[in-house]
């Protein structure tokens, strides 16, 4: 490997910098995304953990301008998108959400694959349709041509006789096909990067393996970065190169795959890993203590005080900044404070 | 498709035939006939009359044969395309709705594609501006719509229309056109005129299909597939329209079925108010008096009317929604 090609795949394809992004109901103010920053480069897997409500959809809804309307809505920060590794950015949270330049690279260079197979896909169109719809709307292609490309997308993602198929409407398909389907159509514009939204958590496991089997496999042929989320640890551990961990609508922990799960800095993610049971090991499960603070009214302090078993004093008062704790590792935690005193 | 269209014809044929003996079976079970009425009118205003001419009269109206006859006489010549005859109008009953039918017909398609034109946008619109002050007003106004009586707003427009404007807009074609046959010229004139019926006959089923039509989109639009949709890249316009309407608009295509006979029924009372001489007004006549062959034969074309819609109906679904599959 020469020093360009390790350049190349070190480039970032993803920036975000303090997105914000909040919904404003009458009852209060809920911070999905307060304050995120992170990175995604070319080719990787980044994959993104915490539990329902963290904020994991919003921050990826928010990275293609699609956040629920109408309470939703990004607030500040920037998202700065590298189509081309050399050229500037475009960011991405100053595009309009209908805006033309945001609506030619949803689809076409950020793709999305969805939770449910069973309802992503327009009930009274054909799969054929459906791709054939993404491909005309970003590549110059007659429609014969384009449904070729489906027919061959289809074949790419595993389903036999994609011939018959693409003229089948969804109904007739089960849940992994959809699945199949809806990653052939992500995939027919030939995206940099596919925000894949718990795409297996529907699915039973054998099927969720051969999905997740083909998404890595798909990622080499494609070249491309995927935003993996999932509130299941397991399928992190097999799909992501670095992990971020979200709880209340905040990054607490960032770091690659092993160090989540053999060196993980934050409270919150070792209790994570402390509630998924393990096959043959005779331990007591430890689940994480009391529940999500109400997003609405969020403590001063720390969002995870009231459930830490390392809690101290200034948890309860101040909220704790990101600490670097290596390279590619940091942790949002008081902890990190008393060892950086006790280095010094 | 073809199999599923002439097992629905096959059907229907029995169907119909259950159907018109019903209408007959209800139309005579109120006690007494015509005839006691207008014997019992005669004798009043101090004529006489005798045995020999009950009995005349009887016979000419086929009274005097047992019900069974009666019904087998009458739908075998409704077959052959002989109604019976009027003994209100006087004349043939086919003349009767020769006459009519037009205005109905007419009333019946205008008024559909008025409630269809005016409805769907603003279904849509509500829908995706749910909860905005627009929509809050379009849904004050079609709760008044659908709970303001027809003859009222009948009454309303013409009174409106008289005093502020000076337009009668009562009747449908222009008094020097009235006796003409149908043709270009007519039918243009009472196109021109039809809107106030239109209104008055269409406001309630208008304002009931906003209501499903906006129900139904916000159950789509909330749908992952609509979200697909979006991080494809599509327009917000195609999502609406091309991914959502399609499936929301399922139920409005089904209650074109019931909507053909409904606006015949519907535009009764409004058909007297503006005084028009559709089906509708001859048909309430006719039961009023008991004029049973006019009867019977406004109820089963009703009927038909209402089987020919239903598979209308599900023609248009099954072209729609590939769920829909009948064979």
């Amino acid at each position: 490997m020469d020093n360009n090609t390790i350049d190349d795949q070190k480039s970032k394809l993803l920036e975000v910098k303090n997105l914000k992004t909040y919904f404003y109901h009458e009852e209060g103010i809920v911070r999905a995304a307060d304050d995120i920053s992170f990175d995604v480069d070319r080719g990787e897997t980044l994959g993104v953990v915490g539990e329902s409500g963290c904020g994991k959809s919003v921050t990826s809804l928010s990275l293609i301008q699609l956040v629920p309307q109408p309470h939703g809505e990004i607030v500040g920060g920037e998202i700065l998108y590298y189509k081309e590794s050399g050229l500037p950015p475009v960011d991405v949270a100053k595009l309009g959400s209908h805006s033309k330049e945001m609506r030619n690279i949803r689809g076409n260079e950020i793709a999305m694959i969805f939770q449910e197979p069973m309802t992503s896909l327009n009930p009274v169109y054909t799969v054929g349709d459906q791709i054939v719809e993404s491909i005309l709307l970003h590549q110059n292609v007659r429609k014969k041509q384009a449904r070729a490309k489906a027919i061959e997308m289809l074949n790419l993602v595993g389903i036999g006789s994609p011939e018959q198929r693409v003229d089948e409407y969804p109904h007739s398909l089960s849940g992994g096909m959809r699945q199949r389907v809806m990653i052939a159509m992500a995939l027919s514009c030939n995206p940099n990067l596919l925000i894949a939204d718990e795409p297996t958590t529907a699915l039973d496991v054998t099927i969720e393996s051969q999905i997740l089997e083909l998404m890595n496999d798909l990622q080499g042929k494609f070249n491309m970065s995927i935003i993996f989320i999932t509130h299941d640890l397991d399928v992190i551990g097999k799909m992501a190169d670095r992990v971020i961990v979200m709880y209340t609508g905040k990054i607490v922990e960032k770091a690659k795959t092993d160090d989540i799960f053999y060196n993980n800095k934050h409270p919150y993610t070792r209790g994570l890993l402390n509630s998924i049971p393990k096959i043959g090991a005779n331990k007591r499960l430890i689940p994480i203590e009391g529940s999500v603070p109400d997003l609405k009214h969020l403590p001063e302090g720390c969002y995870f005080v009231s459930r830490c078993p390392e809690a101290m004093e200034i948890c309860i008062n101040e909220e704790p900044p990101e600490y670097q704790i290596e390279d590619s590792q940091t942790a949002k935690c008081w902890l990190y404070e008393k060892e950086k005193e006790e280095l010094m | 498709m073809k199999t599923f269209l002439l097992r629905r014809l096959i059907i229907l044929l029995p169907l119909l035939v259950l159907i018109s003996f019903t209408a007959f079976v209800i139309i005579e079970l109120p006690p007494g006939s015509y005839l006691d009425t207008y014997i019992s009118n005669l004798r009043q205003q101090g004529h006489d009359v005798s045995r020999a001419q009950i009995e005349s009269l009887e016979r000419r109206y086929g009274l005097d044969k047992p019900f069974h006859i009666r019904y087998f006489t009458w739908f075998s010549n409704f077959l052959r395309g002989d109604m019976g005859y009027s003994m209100t109008q006087n004349k043939p009953v086919n003349m009767v709705v020769r006459e009519r039918i037009g205005f109905s017909i007419m009333i019946a398609i205008v008024t559909i594609l008025f409630e269809f034109i005016v409805a769907v946008p603003i279904g849509i619109y509500s829908s995706i501006k749910k909860h905005s002050f627009a929509d809050h007003s379009l849904t004050f106004l079609g709760f008044l719509g659908l709970s303001i009586p027809n003859f009222m707003l009948a009454l309303i427009l013409m009174y409106v229309f008289y005093s502020f404007f000076g337009m009668n807009v009562t009747g449908l074609v222009s008094r020097d056109l009235l006796g003409e046959p149908w043709n270009l010229t007519k039918i243009l004139d009472a196109l021109s005129n039809i809107w106030v019926v239109v209104i008055v006959v269409g406001t309630a089923g208008t304002a009931g299909l906003i209501r499903v039509l906006r129900g139904q989109m916000l159950d789509e639009l909330n749908k992952e597939y609509i979200q697909a949709a979006r991080s494809k890249g599509l327009s917000e316009m195609m999502v609406v329209l091309k991914h959502a309407l399609k499936v929301a608009i399922n139920p409005l295509i089904s209650t074109i079925g019931w909507l053909l006979p409904r606006i015949i029924s519907g535009s009764v009372i409004a058909s007297i108010v503006l005084g028009i001489p559709a089906l509708g007004p001859a048909m309430l006549n006719s039961l009023l008096e008991q004029d049973m062959y006019l009867a019977g034969s406004i109820l089963f074309i009703q009927a038909i009317m209402v089987v020919i819609g239903t598979i209308i109906s599900d023609v248009l679904l099954a072209m729609i929604d590939p769920r829909i599959r009948y064979d």
